[in-house]
């Protein structure tokens, strides 16, 4: 079972300050990402879900430490990689990288496709120049890409070979897990399948473990093995993909899916039930952060925070509704 | 053709082509500028005489065909010492800009990349430095170290500093916020490496408009320091020396310090030109047509 997951997350969390109003400037606490916790298996795509700003691109980040989270544990082969000094985080970085959202602020757009994908291996010292050429050269095929790629600036592709680019660089160390962080989102819908096939593709080649944040339930629902659902910087269902889709518990889950589209016109779903806006993660309320948009708010609700709860043994929910 | 001009696709250069072209105007600056730093070049071979030696017999002449732009009190050829002063005067223009700029541009992408209190504290000492007015800090300057080519150069460098710091720290802040640069960190970059190798060539094009535009202005502070006797020290030939020389004896032959004074103004007028025309290079709005 341990031997099995290559990353865990243990009580992440992250709290931005920011200055409001003049001249009395107040410090307001963001709190972006609060008591997150869960687990990466090994060739395992683990959905991270939830409406903008919610701070799952937060979660993402902190586990490459590009930022610093406040508190929590993050495990990768259960070595907490937090405590890490600069040299030691080195060689961390050749096991885990990221992919961005949007395709052109990831590239340089000064630099040649060549310079930026040989770059990192000339900085690890990872060969010579005919050998640095040799892993390149194999990592472009493996992404779809030609050999004369190498000597084009990146204004000269679309977004879909731009985010084939970004996916070759991500590869360049040969990782264990990749973050991608809306991958496809900033895609036309034709380019998205392909990205995600490549995604898959890649996955069986390299045994790969991603961790794919992400706001549309379609993309994930194909795409991940388990999924967590977050709500103002707290996982609030986390499951088996499955499980989650047939069966979901969490009132803001249900919502979500309620929200999302279904691809049949004769299909009459009652669409989505949800009022208010999202509570900010600067004021969060009081109890259930959810609270004040649920449908089935209770009396506790109001005034506790719902602890975690293992409905089964692949899915987890932190609402009173099952406690 | 558009095979070529991907091959050569070098951004700056490219687009510097094109907007020359179409901005016809700056070229008359590339121009002039070049006949200035040709006579300047070409001082010792050009010019009739010694820019030094007096002629006491011919004090305060006309130009004629003897003496090209005629002669200064003492009777130095104005021609002569126009072309020597050329020297010293591109010379300060250009080396305290690319000094200031150099140190400026590293101080202000520092503190754009780093952020907090560095970032604070470089760029409120950097306001302290912009608050002196140009002519206090030569004096300032020129008081502690003395008078001379290199303390002039030090002290407008001094003064041209804060402005590059600012310079280079705006586009800093946006840049830093790229993907790339996360990219770049996610891969063990060190910062070093980032802000060389990824910031600066983003940043190069705003910082050298700023430089040639400021070379003017250089040009311009070096005169107004040696006109009040902080520049160069006499009998050297420096433009505004000879401004301040020919000054005194305005009335009686205005050719003393007109003449060094248009050329003065051709060298500001030329960067200017430039600096219009490299500021059109990297106007977003002129891009991708």
């Amino acid at each position: 079972m341990s031997s099995d997951i290559l990353l865990r997350v243990e009580g992440l969390r992250k709290f931005f300050t920011v200055k409001r109003g003049f001249p009395n400037p107040v410090k307001l606490t963001v709190k972006a990402v609060d008591d997150v916790s869960f687990e990466v298996r090994r060739r395992e795509s683990f959905g991270l879900v939830g409406e903008s700003g919610c701070g799952k691109s937060t979660v993402g980040r902190s586990v490459l430490r590009l930022v610093e989270p406040d508190a929590g544990q993050i495990l990768l082969h259960g070595q907490d990689i937090l405590p890490l000094d600069r040299s030691h985080m080195q060689d961390l970085r050749q096991k885990m990288q990221i992919i961005f959202q949007d395709p052109y602020s990831s590239l340089n757009p000064r630099r040649k496709i060549g310079q930026t994908l040989a770059e990192p291996l000339r900085v690890h010292r990872m060969g010579t120049g005919g050998e640095i050429r040799a892993i390149i050269d194999r990592i472009l095929d493996d992404v779809g890409l030609s050999p004369e790629t190498l000597d084009k600036f990146p204004h000269e592709f679309s977004g879909g070979q731009r985010q084939r680019i970004a996916i070759a660089r991500a590869l360049i160390f040969r990782p264990e897990l990749i973050i991608a962080d809306e991958p496809v989102s900033a895609l036309d819908v034709s380019i998205q399948s392909q990205i995600l096939l490549l995604f898959e593709k890649l996955q069986a080649e390299y045994d790969l473990s991603y961790i794919f944040v992400a706001h549309d339930l379609a993309v994930v629902r194909y795409f991940c093995h388990r999924v967590a659902i977050m709500y103002l910087g707290r996982i609030v269902e986390q499951g088996d993909r499955n499980r989650l889709f047939e069966e979901p518990r969490h009132p803001y889950t249900r919502a979500l899916l309620a929200a999302s589209p279904i691809p049949d016109p004769r299909a009459r779903r009652r669409m989505a039930q949800l009022e208010g806006e999202v509570a900010s993660a600067i004021n969060t309320p009081e109890g259930c952060y959810f609270h004040p948009r649920c449908p089935e708010c209770r009396e506790i609700c109001r005034r506790e925070y719902p602890p975690w709860h293992w409905i089964a043994a692949d899915q987890g929910v932190a609402c009173h509704l099952y406690v | 053709m558009s095979n070529v001009s991907t091959r050569f696709w070098n951004p700056l250069f490219a687009r510097l082509w094109f907007v020359f072209n179409r901005n016809r105007i700056s070229w008359i600056g590339v121009v002039l500028l070049l006949i200035l730093v040709s006579l300047a070049v070409l001082a010792p071979v050009i010019s009739p005489y010694n820019p030094v030696e007096q002629h006491v017999m011919d004090q305060f002449r006309g130009p004629s065909a003897k003496y090209w732009l005629g002669t200064d009190e003492y009777g130095r050829d104005l021609f002569t010492r126009i072309v020597w002063g050329a020297r010293i005067s591109l010379t300060v223009g250009t080396v305290s800009v690319i000094l200031g700029m150099i140190i400026g541009s590293i101080l202000g992408m520092y503190a754009g990349y780093k952020g907090g209190v560095r970032d604070e504290f470089i760029m409120r000492v950097m306001d302290v430095f912009m608050s002196i007015p140009t002519l206090l800090m030569g004096l300032f300057v020129v008081a502690v170290l003395g008078p001379s080519t290199m303390n002039l150069i030090i002290a407008i460098a001094l003064t041209v500093v804060p402005r590059f710091a600012r310079i280079a720290r705006a586009p800093t802040v946006s840049i830093k916020e790229r993907d790339y640069i996360e990219a770049c960190r996610a891969m063990g970059f060190s910062d070093l490496r980032i802000m060389l190798v990824h910031v600066l060539p983003n940043i190069l094009g705003d910082i050298m408009v700023m430089g040639s535009l400021w070379v003017a202005t250089a040009v311009r502070i070096e005169a107004s320091l040696s006109f009040i006797g902080l520049g160069v020290p006499p009998p050297t030939p420096t433009w505004g020396g000879m401004v301040r020389e020919g000054f005194e004896k305005m009335l009686d032959s205005p050719g003393a310090s007109i003449y060094p004074g248009i050329f003065i103004l051709l060298t500001v007028f030329a960067f200017n030109l430039i600096g219009d025309g490299l500021r059109d290079v990297i106007d977003p709005r002129l891009r991708e047509s």
